[in-house]
């Protein structure tokens, strides 16, 4: 226990630092505000997510429920799962010698804990954002390492996303995540379609250049609201410095013409995909729109990002944290509720519309922290049911007939409330519409009186700088006049002192009329003066008007709120909507598959075929609804550290990657708080990890990834990998501690078959199992090493090991 | 619950529900009966090849495809008549001549392009650079659209001495991704390691079809069925290992193709398609000729001229140029202005590129360029148009969409179209 926490606060550096025992209490208090009231449960009462979870699932189910899978599969399915790989051995003997009761718990909680966890998930959101393209080669570590740390720390996801969508390079601390946009090259289209999949949900592809014509949902304008955030963004790159950064102008609206009606809109709104609208931009009150205005080798950098903006309004949006649900539930199940991930519309419902609503909203309430709602998931009974379909007794089919009764008697009250609900998201979305009309219009009707005022505002400082020059000119003038005054009055007096000099008398004459003439200038400067001060008034006037005819207008656009509450009105009637569609297609489901089980009965006494195929069909509905586990392969990430693990050379990865760290400490290492320290360490040891099994993972995606992770995709040359590859075949030889060495020096078959199943396998093996064993090795007393290889490669290459079950 | 299909934007007419068609690959497992998704109608190319002649680093039209004897830009080499009357090809090209009329030439590529990278991947994907999203290679659509499921042997693979592309499959997924055969040596991982005999492999394999067995128990489903049987294919893949073994040629044949890289390489190409690979390129490097361009082309085009005009009659004479379409590009052409080191600098404003065989109008020559080559005068096209031709010409509906994992994928860049009069 107390080892376990240890780990656990070690990687856990935004969580206040407690004991032990308060950490738990703490985690538990922490878990329950979570999950609020859910189910309909009373007012007060919290229920935990796993049970929230199975009461949905257990209340929808249409015939027999799998039971709950044996601690072997667990152990192997939650290890894949929150881990990235099967147990090591000792993890197998020890968990499946343990006979308490809660071990399935503590498990969970250590596997959560452990640093693989951040390694697991750092590959896994690594896939998910880059979409297997590569970093640019000087990012691709940092890259890891900003994704590592943020797991490590169970960052909120929907910060970690939106540093991906705000980040433009230039700050050190968010570099790395702006490799989101560089392995893109920032191409607004890419970066649209890129974005509405992987955090909204949607592939609004089509909508490019059209409505979608098979999903009534998606219209061109989601397209382009969502690209209005992205177009003002582009690569930038100063001459002679290689790298990139993110630059963005303050202007550039963007519009779209259907190629089919010919239909379109111009100066689309941003709009988040079936989302808030950014609708209250700042205006353009001036030119300085720009913290530095893009010139040549100067990267723009507007003062309102309305890339940022999108960053900033990910938390808010429903799509987003539906999405992120619907692919924290994909991660640990095998499939989405909603399948394709990208692809929610009304026709493609989520099987359990309910669950996923639970979801979403636990991943708000946990703060978007992942490791709460794994935590639910993992535990519930849905997550633990067996891969193997439930017997079809006559007990589980008795329910059947009443059950389609009552399904048969919600349908019509389902689809009743379907036209009201429908009426009034129409009628939200109209009240919307009208209300950003009203604003567009008076939006329209500013650029003339922004004009105006910009004019006036020049005319003013024009005359202002006028009226200055005067006012100077006239200051000079009265100084000269003063200075002349006082040089006659000075003149004269000298003049009537010294009486007898004829050239002085005539000197202060001259100077005693200049003196009177100049008063006639000053008088024409202070003309001069009136006249501008007169024009400058006017101006002012002219300028305060404007302002006012401006601000007058302004005043009409109606009021943010009114705005907003309009915009989240429209929002959640249609996501009523939404909601009232998916539970009818629930229903639909259930009576469906509950009249195919009792049909089945029947036609597997008429035409066996044809009940195979059913029965089939009858399979897959329950894996989707959770009745039974599903089968499902392992991820290139997984297979690749799993087939490590049971060869051993993972052991010997890790230990090499603790060395390194040890013996070369990086710099965060190095200037960390002692307290600090182990959490980076234990970042570093993964990240190091990851490198020395490098070429082994490289190799593997090779082989083995769906760029799109969507469908499971054999090939002949995985096959030939596996049979033929030194990789492989190396892996197989004795060697140190391996696998192969310690089986070849245990002498009895028995043992032999123990140690293989448990450490490939990680279960024991059964009386034929063993047998098999034995019958392989038996007569190879010469070739003993060969036939525990040829024995390994089997268990290797088996569906058993391929799948996670 | 309705069906996820997602028809194409515009064409409904492939529509296949991923949601259907796992349902009945997994019917199909339970009953034993295992067929990999089959591609509808309008996508096929069935049975049909691909044979891509790269010739990496840009070779200079003006001594290949469209000479300018005479002028100012058109170097020392002359003109000489092919066998179709009237076209006219470079003299470093005396035995391709003579299968003219055979092939098609197009005179009138024009693109933006002038950088090795980005040419090549415009070529090779029939896509502007930088595309909207990442997109499979000729090869992979190629693979996808005309190989059929149970086909042993990689459906695309890359012969080459140094250079050409990764063989990308991007969402097409790792069976159509290119398969390489360096300086046409068998692909990787298709020796048995050493110390593992054919007995060995088929024992251990016997015992891994127990631990399968045991485990179908539990529970099996399209995907396991779809696991083992790869195992099934790479073991019958082993068995054609000969296919890969260029030398099993006859030495008459081997001396008729030339000892040479090259020549070994087009040798194997003819071996490979006459297996039903789908797609195969050959990659000829290297024709960046900044320097010395004629002398240069005097002996790469030595080295290409004889092998290809071989591969070619052969092909003929085997009856599988029919079904067989032959292509020969560069990243982009060369300038036509003679730079200071007699040599030809990148040039993607007026060149050509060589298509022949499946679909293709015999002969044909489309557009033209100035008198100095300079200028595209008459139809220009680019890669995007290029590559809409190649699918046509092997049965290929290039304006349509894969679907994968629910998603619409178009086959070729939808603002480009077929040179409809290039095929037959």
């Amino acid at each position: 226990m107390s080892t376990v926490d240890a780990e656990f606060g070690a990687i856990h550096g935004w969580r206040p630092r407690l004991r032990p025992m308060r950490r738990m209490a703490f985690l538990a208090v922490a878990l329950l505000a979570c999950f609020g009231p859910a189910a309909g449960a009373d007012e007060g009462a919290r229920v935990p997510l796993e049970a929230a979870i199975d009461s949905i699932v257990e209340a929808n189910a249409v015939g027999p429920l799998a039971p709950v899978c044996s601690d072997a599969d667990f152990l192997r399915r939650v290890s894949i799962d929150l881990v990235g790989a099967i147990p090591p051995v000792d993890r197998v003997r020890a968990f499946l010698a343990d006979p308490s009761p809660d071990k399935r718990t503590r498990l969970i909680d250590e596997l959560l804990a452990a640093p693989a966890h951040a390694r697991h998930f750092a590959l896994l959101l690594d896939g998910m954002l880059l979409e297997r393209k590569a970093p640019a080669a000087d990012m691709a570590a940092a890259w890891r390492e900003f994704l590592m740390t943020a797991l490590a720390a169970d960052r909120p996801l929907d910060q970690v996303c939106g540093d991906c969508l705000a980040s433009d390079g230039a700050d050190p601390a968010t570099r790395p995540a702006a490799a989101f946009f560089f392995a893109r090259e920032a191409e607004p289209v890419q970066m649209t379609r890129s974005i509405g999949r992987i955090f909204f949900g949607r592939d609004l592809q089509c909508a490019q250049c059209h409505d979608h014509p098979n999903n009534a949902d998606i219209h061109q304008a989601d397209f382009y609201g969502l690209n209005a955030f992205l177009a003002r963004t582009s690569l930038f790159r100063a001459e002679g410095d290689p790298k990139p950064f993110l630059g963005e102008k303050a202007d550039g609206e963007v519009e779209f013409t259907s190629v089919f009606t010919k239909d379109g809109q111009k100066g689309v709104r941003p709009r988040v995909p079936f989302g808030a609208t950014l609708a209250l931009e700042p205006l353009p009150e001036s030119a300085d729109q720009y913290t530095t205005a893009p010139a040549k080798n100067v990267r723009g950098v507007p003062l309102h990002s309305r890339r940022k903006a999108l960053a900033r309004m990910l938390a808010d949006s429903l799509e987003f944290r539906r999405t992120m649900a619907n692919r924290l539930w994909a991660t640990m199940n095998g499939r989405g509720l909603v399948h394709p991930l990208d692809g929610l519309d009304p026709d493609n419902a989520p099987t359990h519309p309910d669950l996923l609503v639970l979801l979403t909203d636990s991943l708000r309430a946990s703060g978007f922290h992942l490791r709460p709602l794994l935590r639910g998931i993992a535990l519930s009974r849905t997550y633990q049911r067996s891969i193997e379909p439930p017997a079809l007794s006559t007990d589980a089919l008795a329910g059947l007939p009443a059950l389609i009764d009552q399904l048969t008697g919600l349908r019509p009250q389902q689809e009743g409330a379907l036209a009201p609900l429908e009426a009034a998201a129409k009628e939200a979305e109209a009240r919307f519409a009208a209300i950003l009309a009203a604003d567009g219009a008076v939006l329209g009707d500013l650029p003339p009186l922004i004009e105006a005022r910009n004019k006036a505002r020049g005319v003013a400082d024009a005359a202002a700088a006028v009226k200055k020059t005067a006012e100077e000119e006239l200051a000079k003038k009265v100084a000269q006049a003063d200075s002349l005054a006082s040089a006659a009055a000075k003149a004269g007096e000298a003049a009537a002192l010294l009486a007898d000099d004829k050239v002085l008398a005539g000197a202060a004459a001259i100077v005693a009329a200049r003196s009177a003439e100049f008063a006639a200038t000053v008088e024409g400067a202070r003309g001069v003066v009136a006249a501008k001060t007169g024009e400058y008034d006017a101006a002012q006037a002219s300028l305060v008007a404007a302002r006012q005819a401006y601000e007058g207008v302004t005043a009409k656009r109606p009021t943010a709120d009114a705005i907003t509450a309009a915009d989240q009105a429209a929002i959640a009637a249609r996501s009523a909507r939404q909601e009232a569609g998916f539970a009818v297609a629930r229903t639909d489901l259930r009576l469906g598959l509950a009249r195919d089980l009792l049909r089945q009965g029947d036609l597997a006494a008429t035409d066996p075929a044809a009940a195979a195929v059913l029965r089939t069909s009858i399979e897959d509905r329950w894996t989707a609804l959770g009745q039974m586990a599903r089968l499902r392969p392992l991820s290139p990430e997984q297979l690749a550290f799993s087939l490590l693990t049971a060869s051993g050379s993972m052991q010997s990865f890790h230990s090499a990657a603790a060395a390194k760290v040890e013996k070369e400490p990086p710099e965060s290492l190095k200037n960390a708080a002692p307290e600090a320290a182990p959490a980076i360490r234990a970042v570093q040891v993964e990240l190091q990890t990851i490198q020395q099994a490098a070429g082994f993972l490289t190799t593997v995606a090779g082989l083995y990834s769906d760029p799109l992770a969507t469908d499971f995709q054999t090939s002949v040359n995985q096959a030939l990998w596996i049979g033929n590859s030194p990789d492989v075949a190396g892996s197989l030889k004795p060697g140190g501690e391996n696998l192969a060495a310690r089986l070849l020096a245990l002498a009895d078959d028995e043992k032999i078959a123990d140690e293989a199943f448990l450490t490939v396998f990680s279960r024991t093996p059964g009386a034929d199992e063993k047998a098999d064993v034995a019958a392989a090795l038996a007569g190879r007393a010469d070739d003993r090493a060969v036939a525990i290889a040829e024995l390994l490669w089997a268990m290797l290459s088996s569906t058993e090991f391929r799948f996670n079950h | 619950m309705s069906s996820n299909a997602n028809p194409a934007c515009g064409s409904a007419d492939h529509v296949l529900s991923r949601r259907a068609l796992l349902g009945g690959m997994a019917a199909a497992a339970a009953t034993g009966l295992v067929r990999r998704p089959a591609l509808a109608k309008s996508v096929q190319g069935a049975g049909k090849r691909v044979l891509q002649i790269f010739l990496h680093g840009g070779v200079s039209q003006l001594e290949t495809w469209d000479p300018k004897p005479g002028t100012a830009t058109g170097g020392p080499f002359r003109a000489i008549p092919t066998s179709v009357p009237g076209l006219h090809i470079s003299e470093l090209l005396p035995h391709t001549a003579l299968q003219m009329h055979r092939l098609g030439l197009i005179r009138s590529m024009t693109n933006a392009s002038d950088d090795h990278g980005r040419g090549q991947r415009e070529m090779f994907s029939g896509r502007n650079q930088p595309a909207p999203l990442d997109v499979p290679d000729l090869g992979a659509v190629v693979a996808k659209a005309c190989m059929s499921d149970d086909f042993p042997l990689p459906g695309h693979i890359l012969i080459r001495g140094s250079g050409g592309g990764p063989g990308n499959a991007s969402y097409l997924g790792p069976r159509y991704a290119g398969v390489i055969m360096e300086d046409a040596k068998p692909p990787a991982f298709t020796d048995r390691p050493e110390g593992l005999s054919p007995e060995a492999d088929r024992r251990r394999s016997g015992l891994r079809s127990r631990f399968n067995d045991r485990f179908a128990a539990r529970r099996r489903t399209a995907d396991t069925e779809a696991y083992t049987f790869s195992y099934g294919q790479a073991l019958d893949l082993l068995d054609q290992r000969k296919v890969f073994d260029v030398s099993l040629e006859s030495q008459r044949d081997q001396e008729r193709y030339g000892k040479h890289e090259f020549g070994r390489h087009c040798l194997m190409a003819r071996r490979l398609l006459e297996h039903g690979v789908s797609f195969v390129q050959v990659n000829h490097s290297n024709y960046d000729t900044h320097f010395e361009n004629f002398d240069f082309h005097i002996e790469q085009l030595g080295e290409f001229d004889q092998p290809f005009a071989t591969l070619v009659a052969d092909l003929a004479a085997r009856g599988l140029l029919e079904d067989t379409l032959v292509c020969v590009m560069s990243e982009f052409g060369r300038t036509p202005r003679i730079n200071a080191g007699y040599g030809r600098d990148h040039w993607g404003k007026s060149w050509s590129v060589l298509l022949g065989g499946a679909g293709i109008q015999p002969g044909a020559v489309i557009g033209a360029t100035s008198a100095d080559g300079t200028e595209v005068i008459d139809r220009p096209v680019d890669h995007g148009h290029v590559f809409h031709t190649i699918l046509q010409g092997v049965g290929v509906d290039s304006t349509a969409d894969f679907h994968i994992g629910g998603s619409d994928f178009t086959i070729a860049d939808p603002a480009k179209q077929p040179i409809r009069e290039m095929l037959a």
